[in-house]
């Protein structure tokens, strides 16, 4: 397959390629903003996996124009799979202290991944197949004070995968929505608490794209878990403390 | 943030970071901190109270790997599972690996770990080309022979001391495949596994070791196990452990008398049966134990202790034997008795713990004041015959004992990083 992955020196992304490359070979298209990082990425993907091969590109996910033009030259060979990975995990406090963060931080989760997704979704139209994956969170399924700025970005993620889901409901493209827990990450290194292996969320997200899944929860015991915390009344919701 | 040695000692640090990137690691002096890896130490050498521990997990990136040399860069937050499984398609192996994978790169340099095949590669250290140290005032420095090579010397088993190892080059060794041609020995007495020992070095086997029981009333006897690479490649072996795991820790240690003679006679027997020859797949015949997840657990929230002392050969014989009768006594045996034979080679680090001599490992049940007894009659015996204690395994020994045993340690303090520090380097350094 040739895959396509943006924000790929993200852990997830890359714990994810790391997969795929181990199951068999393909071709990966890794999309970045840091030319060291994503350098850095690919030589210990290709020692790894030397069936496999591995291109970089660079990408500013502040421009319209930059992205559009590595979705186009990325498209001109078909594409099976994009995973869309960037993201940052919002210090809530921070974030409600200072517009400006909060600003820079919801156009990052939101809205460079509405443009992005929008703009690999038109190259898959034009293909006619292919598998857009894009990465949400369990956050997005419920706001909490904890962490609404970064949730209502991934609660927008969802409403626009299912949006894309809808348009592309009678085609062979697939519109595939992530909702990973907590996972351990460089985002997370700080958060005590139980955090899921990144190799084991990645084996969930590259199985639940392969079965073509519309939401997949990695690890799928989330899926019950947020069931859960979506029917509390909001009467009980806004006295717990998680 | 809490912590939890391997052996169950527990430890409150001030925080945990995971650096991902190496400029990451630019603010590493601010406080005291210490380089943690996958915290497989039984003691207190991965454990710092009151301090930060700054993780190499999250660097874990192949660097440069030259297929034709077997000379691998990489970070050290890349575990020893990583290395086997991605080059031994190649016909490549690391030359030295203790008896789980589950290891960093980091954590192997800097506790210069050995393993089965001391004979033919010495420790882990020895393999080492170059490393590069960051240390907390933020120098950035290349250690190797020629570079830094004092230094280089202090960082190869100096316990996470000397500064944050971030990148390591390795000679790995070729190998003809995966498997190994192995024999399995029983013996019945310690004078046995004493000639067994020397014939294998004689004959130039590349890894040995030996479990023996020390429990029972058949106490000494034992089994023998060695290996060469072996040329053969027959697929069709059965291999990759048990792939099972200890779900959760039992209220109470599940190893006692009882146990313990019911596994080392029924060891005993399956250990007879499997003698003679076999070919043995490298996961299998390195990393037994890491088919089961978490084995540690076993014993209960009170955890245990790992007993490894070293002794020079001289008197090897006639310690081990006192050793052995003086934990017969004690009612408290070992579970997994593992005794093996260092050759005579110089070491790799300024603190080394393997040297020529012969080493037991014990596992014992933490039972409080019953077990600290047993390692006092032990310590006597392994100090009055010149021997020492590995630091790695060790969660109690006494100032004097450590000093004496490595009296490297006035010289390694020229090397030391003033912003580290652990509990083990508290209780028997500083």
């Amino acid at each position: 397959m040739r895959i396509v992955v943006v924000s790929a020196t993200s852990v997830i992304a890359v714990s994810c390629i790391r997969q795929w490359a181990s199951e068999s070979a393909h071709e990966f298209e890794l999309v970045g903003r840091s030319e060291e990082r994503l350098e850095s990425t690919a030589s210990d993907l290709r020692i790894r996996f030397p069936k496999s091969t591995f291109t970089v590109s660079l990408v500013d996910f502040d421009s319209t124009s930059s992205i559009a033009g590595v979705v186009k030259s990325l498209s001109a060979k078909p594409i099976d799979v994009v995973l869309v990975a960037q993201g940052s995990l919002t210090d809530q406090k921070k974030a409600s202290n200072s517009l400006e963060y909060l600003k820079s931080e919801l156009e990052l989760n939101a809205v460079s991944v509405a443009v992005t997704a929008e703009a690999f979704a038109g190259a898959l139209g034009v293909q006619g197949f292919g598998t857009l994956a894009v990465i949400g969170s369990v956050a997005g399924d419920r706001g909490r004070a904890y962490n609404y700025s970064y949730g209502s970005s991934k609660a927008m993620i969802e409403t626009y995968a299912q949006g894309l889901q809808q348009r592309f409901g009678s085609s062979k493209v697939s519109v595939c929505l992530i909702k990973p827990g907590p996972t351990a990450t460089p985002m997370t290194a700080t958060h005590e608490g139980k955090m899921a292996d990144p190799a084991a969320v990645a084996k969930t997200i590259v199985a639940g794209i392969k079965a073509r899944r519309r939401v997949i929860y990695a690890p799928g015991s989330w899926r019950l878990i947020m069931l859960v915390v979506r029917m509390i009344p909001f009467t009980v919701f806004k006295r717990l403390k998680f | 943030m809490k912590q939890r040695s391997f052996g169950g000692l527990t430890a409150t640090a001030s925080s945990v970071v995971s650096p991902h990137w190496p400029t990451d690691l630019k603010s590493l002096g601010d406080t005291t901190f210490l380089p943690v890896g996958m915290s497989k130490s039984y003691g207190d050498v991965a454990l710092s109270s009151g301090n930060r521990i700054i993780s190499s997990l999250g660097l874990n990136r192949f660097l440069h790997w030259d297929a034709a040399t077997g000379v691998l860069e990489c970070e050290a937050g890349v575990l020893l599972s990583d290395i086997q499984s991605t080059f031994v398609g190649q016909g490549w192996l690391l030359p030295v690996t203790p008896g789980t994978s589950f290891i960093t790169v980091g954590g192997a340099v800097a506790n210069d770990v050995h393993g089965k095949d001391h004979h033919l590669s010495g420790t882990f250290g020895e393999h080492v080309l170059s490393l590069q140290l960051v240390r907390s005032t933020g120098e950035v420095l290349e250690c190797s022979k020629t570079s830094n090579p004092d230094l280089f010397k202090a960082t190869i088993g100096g316990l996470g001391l000397t500064g944050f190892i971030t990148k390591v080059r390795l000679q790995l060794r070729a190998v003809s495949g995966p498997y190994f041609d192995t024999e399995v020995i029983p013996y019945e007495n310690l004078g046995e596994f004493f000639s067994l020992s020397e014939a294998t070095e004689a004959e130039n086997w590349e890894a040995s070791v030996s479990w023996f029981d020390c429990s029972t009333s058949k106490a000494g006897r034992g089994s023998f196990t060695r290996g060469n690479s072996s040329e053969q490649s027959d697929d069709g072996v059965k291999r990759g452990g048990l792939g099972v795991s200890v779900p959760f820790t039992p209220p109470i240690s599940l190893v006692n008398k009882l146990t313990l003679d019911i596994f080392n006679s029924g060891y005993y027997l399956l250990q007879k049966r499997a003698a003679g020859k076999h070919l043995t797949h490298y996961r299998d015949f390195y990393y037994p134990l890491d088919g089961v997840g978490n084995w540690n657990r076993i014993y209960g929230p009170k955890g245990f202790y790992q007993y490894q002392s070293v002794i020079p050969m001289k008197d090897a014989q006639a310690a081990t034997e006192e050793m052995l009768s003086v934990i017969k006594k004690s009612g408290q045996g070992s579970f997994l008795a593992v005794l093996k034979t260092f050759a005579d080679r110089e070491p790799a680090g300024l603190l080394s713990f393997a040297r020529h001599g012969v080493t037991l490992a014990l596992d014992f049940p933490n039972r409080g004041q019953k077990t600290e007894k047993l390692f006092a009659a032990l310590d006597a015996i392994v100090f009055e015959a010149g021997g020492t204690l590995n630091p790695s395994k060790d969660a109690r020994m006494s100032r004097e004992m450590f000093q004496a045993g490595f009296p490297g340690i006035k010289e390694f303090a020229k090397y030391r990083d003033a912003g580290i520090v652990s509990d083990f380097s508290r209780r028997v350094i500083d």
